[in-house]
């Protein structure tokens, strides 16, 4: 990839800029220190709320403006939420870059809030969350996260909860808004056909004057660990399967064990790419969770889940089972898969494989300006500006024997949060007996 | 033997704006009745292949549905030089994908790898398409994912509102009548022979099209093509395959399924649409544009959704294909807000069909339309995808130097046309999927 220039404001606003010439394009990135993570119980979701009212308008971009003026242009845009950080983008034509500064600037201090606004947004929230609702295996994830955590606000989802959406007031939206919302809280990226220079120049004036705040709160939290085994079990209607979902304690990126846990969940299946979201879906088959899983005709779907996080996260593992198999035989096997990782550590041939995926996911990942720009923006926030620049010294130091004692120490038992989904109206007596054999393994 | 080489080559091009004309692309046919489109780029040492067949569910046997589905998830799970798992195990040593998959109207099928492992990619995708073994084991394998993933669409509310809307919508025996998917019965009595004698019909090269984009050289693209699909046998010319006429119903049709343990309602509503080489498809897709696309999901979005606060997602979609796809507006609603959603989506059809374009929405389609070429060929992916689509509909390498000039002409009568003339108030479909 092409050399990224940081540099920060008086402001505190840190700026990203990696020239790329290859297409006349450019995408332009608004990234804020707060997500869930930023959350308490009572104002659970607020986060990504705030982020649907920056699209409600300021005084001089009315409601609807921020969309119309960028498809004007060519462009396409969108904003999300996660747990440790909001983000908001628009890719152009590379001669409008400019439109892109100028929403992002004035949003981040003049957004409205209107009371009206804020209540038909309520509704249209409770909409996204009851459609998440509707699948099962989402469902199942929230369980799981909210045993395995018991302190973090990890443990919530980003939409949060039904309750707080139904009760939080316009005034909150807005305190968090300005809470979180300043440049010293903030990371512009821009990756592109442009000169940085230039534009680094149109970047401070349309941001520089804007005031720095208060620090926003740190996360006081520390989730403390784990000292056995969690299970849930979650039985409704709506799925045609059972469905298997394990949490462990995994650390923040930042953790000498990061990297090894990279590679474990490689080798598990296949390497997911460099940052927060993955990359193309590679290296599964031949995986050990699906020769072990899929390939015996125990489950249709098994995968694995290590992401860089800010805070100590889950090293989780997924599985949907084939229809009939006796849930016991799936849990088992795939404890056996942890317990090799643990046991022995990885053939040099395996690890090489694995290596090769997390090559080629660098190269995937460079075309196109956006995954570029989600890859500085969100590893800036989570990791920290040195990151990406010792990715991969920090990958490629990286042992069979580092990898078996990371997932020694990850895959431990009493670090295991264990989630069923069982659809209703059971399937008979398979299910219940299957689990009473289960219960043996912890 | 294809290899990667260095930025240097490309620089004839600097003066194109647009990275499709006849001069940045070699299209060559391959065994005399397919055609390879092949566009070298240097940003990334990365190589890319999309690819379609017309070997879709719309082949499938009364009775046999599924079948074009199983067969595609097959190609990959076994052949002459490969078993499934020596397949699978290559792919991933080099970091590579190889998917083929069936859709209603064909099959596609892509490769993405390393640009310096492209020679040996383009073999293993011949040999996936020409020689593949349907061993048994894998068969089974592939059933149960099939048969399990039709039980867990009975279970998914926007699944099945779009199958109730489409079994309603379309004739019986048009293809978006029938399922994709098959039934638990009909996919449980495919036999191997089936899958066999499917592959030999239908994976021929006639009218295939491969479009390649990567970090090789075009030439050695082709003569490694030449080489590796010189056993794929031409079949004697036939013609597409019969399909009834689809059109809007003379009354407006409702369906509505219940599914237990559900919270939300999602709702398809519309009408068989035009195809991607009807005279309207122009005005017919900027109407689209206006009614549930641009912006927020256009005047859908604003109303529906940011004025109402009835629904996350409400936004249309037409699937202009080799067929009249569905035309539709999809939207998800809390169970007590369904009729207030309909009579939203029908209200602003309505008003589609009597004021096409309103303030500046005419210049805000026509100039995301223009504009948005930057950024939807930025990418390899993009640039194969569109090579894919002006050879499979005849468009011409000129295409995109035509295209803005096709989108400046298109009047607000047209669009209001196009709108009337598909968006039927008397009879389009309703299909709901509500909680139990």
């Amino acid at each position: 990839m092409m050399p990224t220039v940081r540099t920060t404001l008086p402001n505190g606003l840190v700026v990203l800029l990696r020239e790329v010439h290859t297409a006349p394009v450019a995408t332009f990135w608004a990234w804020y220190r707060v997500g869930s993570r930023n959350e308490v119980p009572g104002i659970t979701g607020i986060s990504h709320w705030v982020e649907h009212m920056l699209f409600k308008g300021t005084p001089t971009l009315p409601k609807g403006e921020f969309s119309r003026l960028v498809n004007r242009h060519g462009g396409t845009w969108n904003g999300f939420t996660w747990k440790d950080f909001t983000a908001y983008f628009e890719t152009l034509p590379a001669e409008h870059v400019q439109l892109g500064i100028r929403i992002e600037s004035d949003r981040m201090v003049n957004s409205l809030f209107e009371p009206a606004e804020v209540e038909s947004e309520r509704t249209v929230i409770i909409s996204e969350r009851e459609g998440a609702e509707n699948n099962p295996e989402y469902a199942l994830y929230e369980e799981l996260e909210s045993a395995a955590y018991r302190v973090h606000a990890y443990r919530h989802a980003v939409i949060g909860y039904k309750s707080d959406l139904w009760a939080i007031t316009r005034d909150d939206l807005y305190r968090h808004y300005r809470t979180y919302y300043v440049p010293n809280n903030a990371v512009i990226v821009a990756v592109g056909d442009f000169d940085s220079r230039e534009l680094q120049r149109r970047i401070e004036e349309a941001f520089g004057g804007l005031p720095a705040g208060p620090a926003p709160p740190p996360v006081r939290s520390v989730e403390p660990p784990q000292e056995g085994e969690r299970r849930v079990v979650l039985r409704r209607a709506g799925g045609a399967v059972p469905m298997l979902q394990m949490g462990f304690h995994a650390p923040a990126v930042t953790h000498p064990d990061f990297f090894p846990l990279v590679l474990v969940d490689g080798v598990l299946s296949g390497f997911k790419g460099p940052g927060v979201f993955g990359g193309e879906g590679i290296g599964t088959r031949s995986s050990r969770l699906y020769r072990a899983l899929v390939e015996r005709e125990l489950a249709v779907e098994a995968g694995s889940s290590y992401r860089a996080s800010h805070d100590p996260t889950l090293f989780e593992v997924g599985v949907t089972l084939r229809p009939g198999v006796d849930p016991a035989r799936v849990e088992a096997a795939v404890l056996d898969e942890l317990g090799r990782m643990a046991g022995e550590p990885v053939a040099p041939d395996e690890l090489e494989k694995v290596m090769k995926q997390a090559r080629a996911q660098w190269v995937y990942a460079a075309d196109g300006v956006s995954p570029q720009a989600v890859l500085l923006g969100s590893m800036e926030i989570v990791a920290g500006p040195e990151f990406l620049g010792g990715f991969w010294d920090g990958l490629s130091a990286v042992t069979p024997e580092a990898m078996r004692a990371a997932a020694a120490r990850t895959f431990a038992a009493q670090n295991r949060t264990v989630g069923w989904y069982f659809p209703e109206p059971a399937a008979g007596g398979a299910a219940s007996a299957a689990m009473e054999e289960v219960a043996h393994h912890g | 033997m294809v290899e990667a080489h260095s930025r240097a080559g490309a620089a004839s091009e600097a003066a194109v704006s647009v990275p499709i004309t006849p001069e940045a692309v070699e299209r060559r046919p391959l065994r005399e009745v397919a055609t390879v489109l092949v566009r070298e780029s240097r940003g990334t040492p990365a190589f890319t292949v999309r690819g379609y067949l017309h070997a879709g569910g719309i082949r499938d046997p009364e009775g046999r549905e599924g079948l074009a589905l199983l067969t595609a998830s097959l190609l990959t799970r076994g052949t002459a030089r490969y078993t499934s798992e020596r397949l699978a195990l290559t792919l991933d040593s080099l970091g590579a994908s190889l998917n083929v998959r069936a859709d209603v109207e064909g099959v596609s099928f892509g490769v993405r790898c390393l640009a310096e492992d492209a020679a040996l990619l383009l073999d293993m995708l011949a040999e996936v398409l020409i020689h593949p073994t349907f061993p048994p084991a894998e068969i089974e394998k592939q059933r149960a994912k099939l048969i399990t993933g039709i039980r867990e669409a009975r279970h998914d509310t926007r699944a099945v509102a779009d199958r109730a809307f489409r079994a309603a919508a379309f004739p019986a025996g048009h293809p978006y009548h029938r399922s994709l998917e098959g039934e638990e019965e009909t996919v449980a009595a495919l036999t191997r022979d089936a899958l066999v004698d499917f592959h030999r019909r239908w994976y021929r090269p006639n009218g295939a099209a491969l479009a390649v984009v990567g970090d090789v050289r075009a030439d050695q693209v082709l003569a490694r093509l030449d080489h590796a699909f010189a056993a794929w046998q031409p079949a004697p010319p036939d013609g597409p395959p019969a399909v009834p006429a689809a059109s809007p119903g003379s009354s407006v049709q409702r369906r509505t399924e219940s599914i237990p343990g559900k919270t939300q309602a999602d709702i398809v509503l519309g009408v068989p649409g035009f195809s991607r080489t009807s005279a309207d498809y122009y005005p017919a897709m900027m109407a689209d544009l206006i009614l549930g696309r641009l912006g927020l999901m256009g005047r859908l979005g604003a109303t529906v959704r940011d004025e109402e606060g009835l629904a996350y997602y409400v936004y249309s979609q037409a699937q202009a294909g080799v067929l009249a796809g569905p035309w539709t507006v999809r939207a998800g609603v809390n169970p007590k807000n369904v009729e207030r959603a309909v009579a939203g989506i029908v209200r602003e059809i309505e008003g589609l069909r009597q004021e096409p374009v309103r303030g500046g929405e005419l210049e805000d389609a026509r100039d995301y339309l223009i504009g948005s070429l930057a950024v939807r060929l930025e990418t390899d992916a993009g640039i194969a995808q569109a090579l894919l689509e002006i050879e499979l509909f005849g468009l011409g390498l000129d295409y995109l130097l035509r295209y803005p000039g096709l989108i400046r002409a298109v009047t607000p009568e047209q669009i209001g046309a196009a709108a009337r003339r598909y968006l039927s108030l008397d009879g389009y479909t309703v299909a709901v999927a509500s909680p139990a």
